[in-house]
């Protein structure tokens, strides 16, 4: 064994787990608590998504202009006067 | 270290009772190896409480479909190495942030009394393993901390003993160079 893989050994050598391990898993377990954890990005990007498609629905739609009926005038005549 | 496999009666118990009962024999004999690598591999004690916790959970949802086929022990350390390859992933991002934000508390607080106490070389030797990219670091995890042959390293990383001995060589070549 060379010398830095002794001093490998030596400084990463195993560990004992803490005392309180044990409880946290029997609370997951007994809670049926199971561990979901989605990425924060699986909420922030389709909210944001689901924003700006809303944003530009609301704001983005062209404003049409008032039709003006070929006979019948545009329904509004106190507008346009017809 | 050579495996030991675990008694067939042992997990076909675990598999086909209840997890409970037999799930703590299990976490009692494994609790302080499947500790050790999440420790080793993400550096901190709190990611590797995190970490052993899903391991064991996934431990014993699981253990009703394993079959024997591989080694129980080989089994278990894959979920380690999933595990703590899935932690790592999902706080990549804020991870180089916060530790910024950390040191820069950190760094007024410490005195020199502190350097003093605190053991240099296990420091140096930890933060240059720190490092390391990760599946390097997995394999020198593995390695030292469990002393698995790179038979069992390379079925628990999932790649085969010749990937193993590169990655190796490459971390002890990276590592030599940190450590001069």
């Amino acid at each position: 064994m060379t010398k830095l893989e002794s001093e490998l050994t030596r400084h990463l050598a195993p560990v004992r787990a803490p005392a309180g391990l044990w409880r946290e898993i029997q609370g997951e377990i007994r809670n049926d608590r199971a561990p979901v954890r989605r990425p924060i990005g699986w909420v922030v990007w389709p909210t944001v998504a689901g924003a700006l498609l809303l944003l530009w629905q609301v704001a983005g739609t062209p404003q049409r202009p008032p039709v003006i009926r070929a006979a019948g005038g545009c329904g509004a005549c106190h507008v346009h006067g017809l | 270290m050579v495996l030991q496999d675990t008694p067939k009666a042992e997990t076909s118990k675990a598999a086909a009772h209840d997890v409970t009962p037999d799930a703590g024999e299990l976490f009692e004999r494994y609790k302080d190896r499947v500790y050790s690598i999440a420790l080793r591999y993400s550096g901190n004690p709190g990611a590797a409480q995190d970490i052993s916790q899903e391991t064991f959970l996934k431990l014993f949802a699981g253990i009703g479909t394993f079959r024997g086929d591989a080694s129980f022990e080989s089994w278990l350390y894959r979920l380690v190495v999933n595990a703590c390859f899935d932690q790592r992933r999902r706080n990549w991002r804020l991870q180089p942030a916060l530790q910024a934000f950390f040191d820069v508390l950190k760094a007024p607080e410490e005195s020199v009394l502190d350097d003093i106490l605190r053991s240099e070389t296990s420091e140096r030797v930890r933060n240059a393993v720190a490092n390391l990219p990760s599946k390097q670091r997995m394999i020198v995890v593995l390695r030292y901390t469990q002393g698995l042959t790179y038979d069992d390293i390379a079925a628990a990383v999932g790649c085969s003993p010749g990937t193993v001995a590169s990655r190796l060589s490459r971390a002890h070549q990276t590592l030599a160079r940190r450590l001069k």
